[in-house]
């Protein structure tokens, strides 16, 4: 069968900088950095009202033609770092999508709106108080048209089924997740980009809409500098990327327009201000960035999971952070959901060699595996991390893991391992360096809390990077005021995951979608 | 557990270690050089190629059918590597300094004598110290080094039946 690629045939206007062979400069109304939820919302919305947009992506432009839904060439294609960034001492591993429709192109459909607890939270301590349900409603509407978000009908595989099985047979709730997809083939290789055109990521919805405006889409550039005037942006300055996206050409340009707006992601949004020297007299910028941070705990079970057919994330339950009988006191909560399995992905996580890891492959059919996003930065113990630049300027997060945190990762391997065992599993396995395929929960319940709480030894991840350029009203406290404007530079907002003040507690792509159908309806009618 | 102090010492210990073997070895070329295998390296050295040659059959003990196949995990290797940011890159280059020298490897691993004089086993045991050490800097290079020979391993499709895995689906 065929899928029509959206982007053939079409006369937009889409330039790829790794083929410039001049230094140029280019003038727009609007320039948008970062082409993921946040820069795909803005490109539409602002073109769709006829400003000159030019959207500025560091990736390249892969479309539904190119995804053959391998590892090998999605990894390096479409995410950052091919998918091996890494917090500064090693200890979590970040995936973020570089690529035209950021994350979008490469997640795993999971839409959640911002939950109430945290629009209240972020009220009550943020004093944005225009975040409430009734007067967001209608943004979380217009994201849930514009992607198709929709509760999935379909049955889930297996991989999500046993979450909801062994929570069942525990007496708790597990709920059915949203997923924005179109005519979708339930085939399960979502990360890799998808094939089908089924998924309503940036690329094939917001991106070409915008196209079709007038918006002009450069790829394979690397927003470099801001460079001011006073109070204001004069220009930007990019660097081309060279076609495999690792280096520079040395070409550059130089980008000016009346009004910039940042989308490039909580790591590369807040690591763009750095470099530029941006203004930030309270020392608040790249600070307090949040992650998820995952935990991991694996199972095999005697029947057939077969984890990466089907789509993904289907079954989540938000026992653990929302529940009277938690104690949020003592540790952060955690959402669970489970994540889809791929040969390299399980073989590079595993946390041994030889013929453990061999062992492990060739029961890749029986291994099932739940993950724990940790709800970091709702409490003075989880304070998060700090942006920061390498030597060469290259983007870093540093985050260090306080002792509150692990104790959160504790609970949530212990969690994890009863409901597995509630589920059926032989054994299950938390994917840390000091655990072993434990063989009931008494044997699982008594050496958890026995595993050291040490980086490297854990296997942390991160698919949500969030906070870094926070919103309050008050300028000392944040880096944008609620509308997403820059409190000390004119002609600058910040529109992606790091205008949070905290993480967001649920996948956030409808959360960052939402604030942007917000956020640009509000700029449009201020410029 | 270690000190910060030790693990900053160990940090300064190799800097100061890489730094001077970088200018005895002289400047890392970067076209493909000459090897035993019938593949081009791009980013692994001679060096690299001989000492990780010694660990493939380690970190896939049971996966590799036999020798022939160690020049295939290595070229693997290389080529995950190429898709990394250039800061990951350079700290590999490091981490295979520190494996290729053998001032290095004394002074920072206390091990006396050159890889291929370890046996499979002995070198099992090495990576088990560093999976268990109380340094960071041991355990990510062990992480490190299964995630680029295990992950790279399976990215290639001649190694998904034996899992039981067709593969992608036919659209």
């Amino acid at each position: 069968m065929s899928f029509a690629d959206p982007y053939q045939g079409k006369k937009w206007s889409i330039l790829d900088a790794s083929a410039f062979t001049e230094n140029k400069t280019l003038e727009a109304d609007i320039i948008i950095i970062g082409s993921g939820s946040g820069g795909g919302v803005c490109a539409e919305e602002l073109s769709a009202k006829g400003y000159r947009v030019i959207l500025v992506e560091e990736g390249p432009l892969k479309t539904s033609s190119d995804f053959k839904m391998l590892e090998s060439e999605a990894y390096p294609e479409l995410y950052q770092e091919s998918a091996a960034r890494l917090t500064k001492d090693k200890g979590i591993k970040i995936l973020q999508g570089r690529n035209v429709g950021g994350g979008t192109t490469i997640n795993w459909t999971t839409s959640f709106r911002t939950p109430p607890e945290t629009l209240s939270h972020w009220r009550d301590k943020y004093q944005l108080e225009n975040f409430t349900e009734e007067k967001l409603r209608r943004y979380f509407e217009k994201a849930e048209r514009r992607v198709n978000i929709e509760k999935w009908q379909v049955e889930a595989n297996q991989n999500n089924l046993k979450l909801k099985m062994g929570m069942e047979k525990l007496g708790l709730t597990a709920g059915v997740i949203s997923r924005n997809v179109k005519d979708c083939y339930n085939l399960g290789y979502c990360g890799m980009g998808c094939p089908t055109n089924a998924k309503q990521s940036m690329l094939v919805t917001t991106i070409p809409a915008a196209l079709e405006n007038g918006a002009t889409l450069i790829h394979h550039l690397n927003a470099f500098r801001l460079n001011f005037s006073g109070q204001k942006i004069a220009g930007l300055e990019c660097r081309a990327r060279d076609r495999r996206g690792n280096g520079y050409t040395g070409i550059t340009l130089k980008l000016q327009a009346k009004h910039y707006i940042l989308s490039g992601g909580a790591i590369g949004t807040p690591a763009l201000l750095l470099r530029s020297n941006a203004p930030d007299p309270y020392d608040l910028l790249g600070k307090r960035t949040f992650l998820h941070p995952v935990s991991l705990s694996g199972a095999l079970f005697k029947d057939p999971i077969e984890a990466y057919a089907g789509a993904p994330q289907v079954i989540y339950s938000d026992h653990f952070i929302y529940h009277p009988s938690q104690n949020m006191q003592e540790s952060p909560g955690f959402k669970l959901e489970v994540p889809p399995i791929h040969p390299v992905i399980l073989a590079g996580t595993a946390p041994f060699h030889g013929l453990k890891n061999r062992e492990l492959m060739l029961n890749l059919n029986h291994f099932q595996t739940i993950i724990s996003l940790i709800r970091d930065g709702f409490d003075e113990r989880s304070v998060g991390g700090q942006v920061y630049l390498k030597g060469d300027g290259f983007a870093a997060l540093d985050y260090p893991i306080s002792d509150y945190l692990w104790r959160g990762i504790e609970k949530s391997y212990l969690a994890m391992a009863e409901i597995q065992f509630a589920a059926g599993a032989e054994k299950v396995f938390p994917l840390h360096n000091d655990a072993e395929f434990y063989q009931s929960w008494a044997q699982a319940k008594t050496a958890i809390p026995s595993l050291s709480k040490k980086i490297l030894k854990a296997k942390l991840v991160s698919a949500h990077v969030m906070g870094g350029c926070p919103m309050h009203n008050s300028p000392s406290k944040g880096v944008l005021d609620q509308n997403s404007r820059h409190h000390h530079i004119e002609n600058l907002s910040i529109i992606d995951g790091s205008c949070f003040p905290t993480s967001v507690g649920a996948n956030p792509m409808q959360s960052i979608l939402a604030l942007a159908y917000r956020q640009v309806e509000i700029l449009a009618s201020a410029l | 557990m270690p000190s910060r102090r030790q693990f900053i010492k160990l940090g300064l210990i190799s800097g100061t270690v890489l730094g001077t073997s970088r200018v005895l070895y002289g400047p890392f070329v970067a076209s493909p050089i000459k090897n035993p295998y019938s593949y081009d390296f791009i980013f692994l050295k001679e060096l690299d190629l001989k000492t990780l040659s010694q660990f493939a059959p380690v970190f896939l003990k049971g996966s590799l059918k036999d020798s022939s196949q160690v020049g295939a995990a290595l070229k693997k290797v290389d080529h995950a590597i190429l898709g990394l940011s250039q800061s990951s890159q350079d700290e590999l280059c490091q981490l295979f300094d520190l494996l290729n020298l053998p001032i290095a490897r004394r002074l920072l691993l206390g091990i006396w004598r050159d890889w291929e004089e370890l046996s499979e086993r002995e070198l099992d045991t090495v990576l088990h110290s560093w999976r268990e050490s109380s340094l960071a800097l041991k355990r990510s290079a062990y992480l490190g080094l299964t995630e680029l020979f295990c992950g790279s391993w399976y990215a290639d499709p001649s190694t998904w039946s034996e899992l039981g895995y067709e593969g992608p689906p036919e659209l």
